[in-house]
């Protein structure tokens, strides 16, 4: 029966969060939202500041404990599982403040990634460079992971949660502070990462970007979501236009 | 694959260089002759043994070091690679101790028996300790440990059978090992097992987790590293190390009483003292930490002999303080940073020159 329910769900959706909700003594940071994630899509998420999307990324990676609602990863409940059960699982994150370990070099910030998967040394080793090869960060495989630069950081960030046969990427803001040739440099990655396989739920504030990348897009605002479907109805939809405006972050 | 220019673009700045020359030394660069220079290491701290084997005063100060060389490797384990600030080890360094003292003078045991049984209760009592105590993190972590060392030392002063505050003797004719210059040799076996198991942890995963879980335990557990596990682990085997350590003492000594096993400040700071005035976090810091530290404590103890009680003491401390705040990466990554200063600037001008 457990079989059969995940087969069934293995075909569809490789994520789903169930009228998830998360309060901060009063605040609700998060509620009631209710996604869905298709297997390879790319789905965006997008929302002013404070709209609750990072707050989504740390409930659904396990970081933290949702105050209601369910989350199911590839057909199976992980409400109640910690963030590492997660990861190993095959979901991985970047964070929107990039948290590379200092004291590492670049290939072990990777390995670190990879270990769960791949247990040796050697193997892990070899994954790394293979992870960073596709995100073309290989020439930096030496380097201190503090000595990168922001752009190296956020492509550190995304090897770092790829490297352990990972099947769904939650990417926070990783084009945030990049000029427009990384960023487009890292559209193109994402967009390769994609044709790989691998699901790809992306937070951004560009809506260009979404526009450019996304299937669908979910977008929250107040905790709320407030829209769902296609960048393209998305964006024309009154109560988005809404949202942006009172927010003073007007579409470009 | 073509790559990204502006991602290699290059940081000639001073701040990131420097930045990365200290943390080097918390790093896991242990290179493709680590087992190598292990070996050669080994021989070379033997020799130096052998050439004192007529001078049994530097020997027994060399065997007390390298005890506590073993231990500080031991130590970093946790302490340096994981970061987990433990003031307890001289509680598993008791659990070895009493292992062996009870058993023998109790059971009449032979003291190797003892030595394992140390090693297991010592890496089990770790291991149960670690669930409450990881709950702690940080400086919380290191005070916890520390009322649990002091807590220890007064119940074992107080309970009858373990010998109370006078502790244990065990008779002259039951030790198997008396001849002084042996120990130094035994204890150079114990340096070598420390270090063997340093460099396997810390060149596999559970070294990397380590570090990971040490520096950011959030980056580390979305990366798949459960932090209480790799805590535990690091902290069992640590533990396991330090309990054969104390077991060797009280055969080195002939006895064992609650102070010297477990007093606060001279184990249970100490062995984290040495581990940090040679270099948190590398293979060699512990070692040149635990030969040091001792063997300079007891050199200030007879040079200032003819002033009161206590100056000794209050300078080695403000001499350690003066490391602590001038040496962050210890003697060793202090030396590591410096040979690199030395050949990045001798690369830099070669790279004039060639221009
Ligand atoms: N740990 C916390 N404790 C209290 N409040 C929090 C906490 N984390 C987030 N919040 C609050 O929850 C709300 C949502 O924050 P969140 O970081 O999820 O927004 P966001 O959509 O990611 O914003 P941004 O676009 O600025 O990254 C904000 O009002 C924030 O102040
Ligand atoms: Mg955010």
């Amino acid at each position: 029966m457990n079989a059969q329910t995940s087969e069934s769900t293995q075909s569809e959706f490789v994520l789903e969060c169930h009228s998830v909700g998360k309060t901060y003594g009063g605040l609700k940071a998060v509620s009631d939202v209710n996604i869905a994630a298709r297997r390879g899509e790319i789905l965006g998420i997008i929302g002013p500041n404070g709209a609750g999307k990072t707050t989504l990324f740390n409930i659904i990676s396990g970081h933290v404990g949702s105050t209601t609602g369910t989350i199911v990863f590839n057909g199976a409940d992980v409400t109640r599982k910690p963030a590492h059960t997660r990861a190993r699982l095959g979901m991985g994150r970047t964070f929107q403040i990039v948290r590379p370990i200092r004291s590492l070099t670049v290939l072990e910030n990777v390995m670190i990634g990879a270990f769960h998967a791949y247990p040796t040394r050697e193997a892990a080793a070899q994954q790394a460079l293979r992870v960073l090869e596709r995100v073309e960060l290989i020439d930096r495989a030496k380097s201190n992971a503090g000595d990168l630069t922001l752009a190296g950081r956020k492509r550190l960030e995304v090897a770092r949660a790829l490297a352990g046969n990972t099947q769904l990427l939650l990417l926070d803001e990783v084009m945030a502070g990049l000029n427009p040739s990384e960023a487009n440099l890292a559209i193109a990655m994402i967009h390769r990462l994609s044709l790989t396989g691998v699901s790809v739920i992306l937070i951004e504030h560009n809506l260009k970007v979404v526009n450019e990348l996304a299937q669908n897009v979910v977008v929250l605002d107040h905790g709320a979501e407030i829209s769902q479907g296609s960048p393209a109805e998305v964006l024309s939809d009154p109560a988005v236009i809404t949202a942006y405006l009172g927010n003073r972050k007007v579409a470009k | 694959m073509k790559s990204d220019p502006e991602l290699i673009s290059d940081e000639t700045s001073e701040a990131p260089a420097l930045e990365s020359a200290a943390s080097h030394g918390h790093g896991l660069r242990s290179g493709k002759f680590s087992w190598l220079a292990f070996g050669i290491g080994m021989v070379v701290l033997g020799g130096v043994a052998a050439l004192l084997l007529n001078q049994p005063y530097y020997l027994s100060l060399g065997a007390v070091g390298l005890l506590f060389a073993a231990l500080a490797s031991a130590w970093n384990i946790i302490g340096g690679y994981g970061g987990q600030f433990s003031l307890a080890h001289a509680v598993f360094f008791a659990v070895g101790g009493y292992s062996v003292a009870l058993t023998q003078v109790n059971w009449k045991w032979a003291p190797w028996p003892g030595l394992l049984l140390g090693i297991v209760l010592s890496t089990i009592l770790a291991a149960l300790l670690a669930w409450p105590l990881f709950r702690l993190r940080g400086p919380f972590f290191a005070i916890g440990t520390l009322a649990l060392s002091v807590v220890v030392l007064a119940l074992v002063t107080w309970m009858p059978w373990t010998g109370a505050a006078l502790g244990l003797q065990i008779p002259f004719n039951e030790q198997p090992i008396t001849s002084r210059p042996a120990w130094a040799f035994i204890f150079l076996g114990f340096l070598a097992v420390c270090v063997a198991v340093s460099l396997v942890v810390s060149r596999g995963r559970l070294g990397f987790y380590l570090v990971a879980v040490r520096d950011d335990q959030e980056a580390a557990s979305a990366a798949g590293a459960s932090a209480l596990w790799v805590k535990t682990l690091g902290f069992a085997i640590s533990a396991g190390l330090t309990g054969l350590g104390g077991g060797l003492y009280v055969m080195y000594l002939g006895f064992l009483d609650p102070p010297t096993f477990l007093d606060a400040v001279q184990i249970g700071a100490f062995i984290p003292l040495c581990a940090l005035i040679g270099g948190l976090g590398t293979i060699v810091g512990p070692i040149i930490g635990g030969l040091v530290l001792p063997t300079l404590q007891t050199y200030m103890r007879g040079a200032f002999s003819n002033l009161p009680a206590g100056v000794s003491e209050a300078i080695l401390g403000l001499v350690l303080i003066l490391v602590a705040l001038f040496f962050r990466a210890g003697i060793w990554g202090w030396l590591t940073s410096l040979v690199r200063r030395v050949m990045s600037r001798r690369a830099k001008s070669d790279e004039r020159a060639n221009i």
